[in-house]
């Protein structure tokens, strides 16, 4: 008899995680795709404050990458979602898998994807900058902070990141439930938008705000960290539990 | 040593069974061919034994260990099937490198041969290939990553004539040299017939029969000629299969168990005794009714 | 209060990860619609990011060039400024202010007996008037427009504003306000995941704070010269 060959858990999870940067590059382009966009409506600036006398007359205009970031989170949320789907899903069974190394492959693939997303949401502001210089030298363009400080970088890699990261958790259950069931395509926005309308009925968005909330007004960094380690190792671990229950289906 | 055992597999849709209560196992280093009409459940098997899908009932054990979410099942059988997914984003080159990656035993060299001889582009993609031209490539992939347990689910569906045989004489070259054991499902028997060591028929999701395949060979023997003698002689006889020929003339298929004397005889009344090929037995073993088609046209 | 207004970036949002993922699901095993390969999508990003780092190295050098020209101006300083500068100037010790605070003189050779003040514009005017008299009749009427820091965010801006006219036509001297000065300004907030530690204004904080100096204008004038405004002109006489 042919010998058998042993794989241990921690080698496939590696070969798979390297096999998906490649398979899965196809989300790159999208994140390049819908930051370019983001950047395209920040163009407008976010807003505009301004005094006037009769000797002095000032406008101020503001302008941030903020919604950038908030695009990537998006995207972060929409490829996890992707990955979920059949045809993604069932590449890895095609090779060598089982449905623990092929969820902890994915997570990995996530975690790249959102530092990547991070480090571009973080650099975009410049390209914002640079196109501003470039159409309209006129305005005087400052900042309130100094230059990009190297540690204000290193801040916002690691928080932007960890914010894509939370939303690529969030997709990827979102997927998962999706898969076990088609319902939850209407479900779960039904749900999200139900509690936002009770919650605007009655006066008391508590609720989804408060989640959000609780992470997005966090103003000390460890905090931070930790509540969105442990929301992330909740949702994905739940959604590795559901995902038990999926087939393989062609 | 049993690479695969089954005992009792159901699986069922909703309410519709695909197996029902299948026993069967299956020796290594064996060349098996995995017969049945299209929803005898024969993908379904396929799919379970692979891991892909998990039973409903029964028990089912390949490499001594439950397939389902098995990492170590997984690493040592390769499914080769025509809804196959292939990554939409790495051509074809790619792709053998990353199933070389995966698999202990993948043989580049052979892989490439392979690739060479049947003329594919290393940097076309997957899904732009034809019909055929993807059953070739899946079967590149089922030849050359060497798996101790291969399985094959209609292999050659859209290849033209000569590649099928150009694969099927790959695969037993592969296999001489390289033993493993191969489970393949096929429609066209009389083509791979002569590969097959093991023959397993599945009907409704049963196992029917499973026979080395000189075995199937004469299992049944045909019998052609007049009606009325035809009828005398299978009277006590499970008739297996029966078609009339002109107006008075009868062909029945019936269970080889004759003895030599029992021949004779039957010659001496008038009756062609004729062998039955594998593929015809499984036909006729798997219809619906004994007549066939025929029937169809015989109402009344 | 929720209401349609604020709903409609949530069903922005909804909009945009449809759209997305639908295009990013493959189909089928056998699609043949054409999906990105994987060379080009890595040319694309690489691309990309190129383009980041280019932007990111040339940024320091266009940006706020005139931001270096810029001195930091705290607001309780300028405040205090401005309320020193009232005192002094009511007290009669306008000297003791800081000469910076200087933005333009005026020296007038006048032999009239009588001055007509007038504020020449229907604006309001802000500079307050301090007038002090000299000790002796000397013919001579000396103007000092004394100016406070102004600042917008901080920023001290103080030299684009431009100092207020005077003209003097017979015995009417004619108050101007400065020419309108015009600043645009355009301020890059830090995204909110860092803005979120580092305390800074962001997402909806879009506010600067303007101040600007006070500003006076104080007059010399001879010790017998007859001084007549009209009722719009403030006239503080110094001790």
């Amino acid at each position: 008899m042919m010998s058998l060959t042993t794989v241990s858990l921690t080698s496939i999870v590696k070969k798979q995680y390297s096999y998906k940067l490649k398979a899965y590059v196809q989300v790159f382009w999208n994140l390049v795709f819908l930051q370019l966009l983001a950047i395209l409506f920040s163009l407008n600036g976010v807003g505009m404050s301004g005094s006037s006398s009769e000797t002095l007359e000032v406008e101020v205009h503001y302008y941030s990458a903020d919604l950038v970031a908030f695009f990537t989170m998006l995207w972060g949320f929409i490829i996890a979602i992707i990955i979920t789907t059949k045809a993604y899903r069932n590449d890895d069974f095609t090779f060598v898998t089982n449905r623990l190394s092929h969820n902890l492959s994915n997570i990995l693939f996530l975690l790249t994807a959102s530092i990547i997303g991070g480090l571009t949401a973080m650099l975009s502001p410049n390209l914002l900058k640079v196109i501003m210089y470039i159409f309209d030298r006129q305005l005087m363009v400052a900042s309130t902070s100094a230059a990009g400080s190297l540690n204000e970088f290193i801040i916002g890699i690691c928080t932007t990141s960890l914010y894509i990261f939370l939303f690529c958790a969030l997709g990827y259950l979102i997927g998962t439930l999706v898969q076990i069931h088609k319902v939850f395509v209407v479900l779960v926005p039904a749900l999200f938008f139900g509690a936002l309308f009770l919650g605007g009925v009655s006066g008391n968005t508590r609720i989804v705000s408060n989640f959000f909330g609780f992470i997005f007004t966090e103003s000390s960094i460890l905090l931070f960290m930790t509540k969105i380690i442990i929301s992330c190792t909740l949702v994905f671990a739940s959604a590795l539990v559901l995902s038990t229950r999926l087939e393989v289906k062609q | 040593m049993s690479v695969i055992t089954c005992n009792g597999l159901t699986k069922k849709y909703g309410r519709n069974k695909a197996l029902n209560n299948l026993s069967f196992s299956i020796e290594e280093n064996k060349i098996t061919g995995l017969i049945g009409r299209n929803g005898s459940g024969k993908t379904t098997l396929l799919k379970i034994i692979a891991g892909h899908l998990k039973e409903t009932s029964g028990e089912i054990k390949v490499f001594s260990e439950k397939p389902y979410n098995n990492l170590m099942v997984s690493a040592n059988i390769i499914f080769i099937h025509d809804q196959m997914n292939l990554p939409a984003a790495l051509n074809l080159k790619e792709i053998l490198v990353v199933a070389a990656n995966f698999y202990e035993n993948w043989n580049s060299e052979l892989a490439n041969r392979l690739f060479d001889y049947f003329s594919f582009n290393p940097s076309h993609y997957y899904q732009d290939l034809s019909k055929g031209m993807k059953s070739t490539f899946n079967s590149i992939l089922g030849l050359s990553a060497r798996c101790p347990l291969t399985l094959f689910d209609e292999p050659t569906t859209g290849m033209d004539a000569g590649v099928r045989h150009d694969f099927y004489r790959a695969m037993l070259k592969d296999y001489i040299s390289y033993p493993r054991s191969i489970i393949i499902s096929s429609h066209h028997l009389n083509e791979v017939e002569d590969l097959l060591e093991d023959i397993l028929l599945i009907k409704e999701g049963k196992e029917h029969l499973h026979l080395p395949s000189e075995d199937f060979k004469e299992w049944s023997i045909g019998m052609q000629g007049k009606t009325a003698i035809i009828n005398e002689w299978t009277v006590d006889k499970e008739i297996i299969h029966t078609r009339s020929i002109g107006l008075d003339q009868s062909y029945v298929v019936v269970r080889n168990q004759f003895s030599e004397q029992e021949v004779q005889r039957a010659r001496i009344a008038g009756i062609e005794l004729s062998p039955v090929s594998a593929s015809d037995l499984c036909v006729y073993l798997t219809s619906k009714t004994e007549g066939g088609i025929d029937d169809v046209f015989n109402h009344g | 209060m929720m209401n349609i207004g604020s709903l409609l970036p949530i069903l922005f949002m909804l909009v945009i990860i449809s759209i997305f993922t639908a295009k990013g699901i493959r189909r089928t095993v056998n699609n043949k619609g054409k999906s990105v390969s994987s060379s080009w999508a890595r040319r694309i990003f690489g691309g990309y990011l190129s383009l980041l780092l280019i932007c990111t190295i040339v940024v320091p050098f266009i940006s706020g060039k005139d931001m270096a020209d810029l001195k930091k101006a705290p607001i309780d300083a300028i405040e205090k400024e401005g309320t020193t500068l009232f005192d002094a100037a009511a007290a009669g010790k306008i000297t003791t202010i800081d000469r910076n605070f200087i933005e333009k003189k005026w020296d007038f050779e006048y032999r009239e007996p009588k001055l007509n003040l007038s504020v020449g514009t229907e604006e309001f005017f802000a500079t307050q008037i301090f007038v002090e008299r000299k000790k002796t009749n000397d013919d001579k009427i000396e103007a000092v427009y004394y100016r406070t820091r102004s600042s917008v965010n901080d920023m001290d801006i103080s030299v684009v504003i431009n100092p207020i006219r005077l003209t003097l036509a017979g015995d009417l001297l004619t108050i101007n306000n400065s020419k309108k000065a015009k600043l645009n300004f355009s301020i890059f907030n830090q995204i909110f995941p860092v803005t979120q530690f580092t305390g800074e204004p962001s997402l909806f904080q879009h506010q600067s704070s303007f101040y600007e100096g006070q500003s006076i204008l104080y007059l010399r004038i001879p010790k017998d010269l007859e001084l007549n405004s009209k009722s719009e002109v403030n006239i503080q006489f110094v001790e």
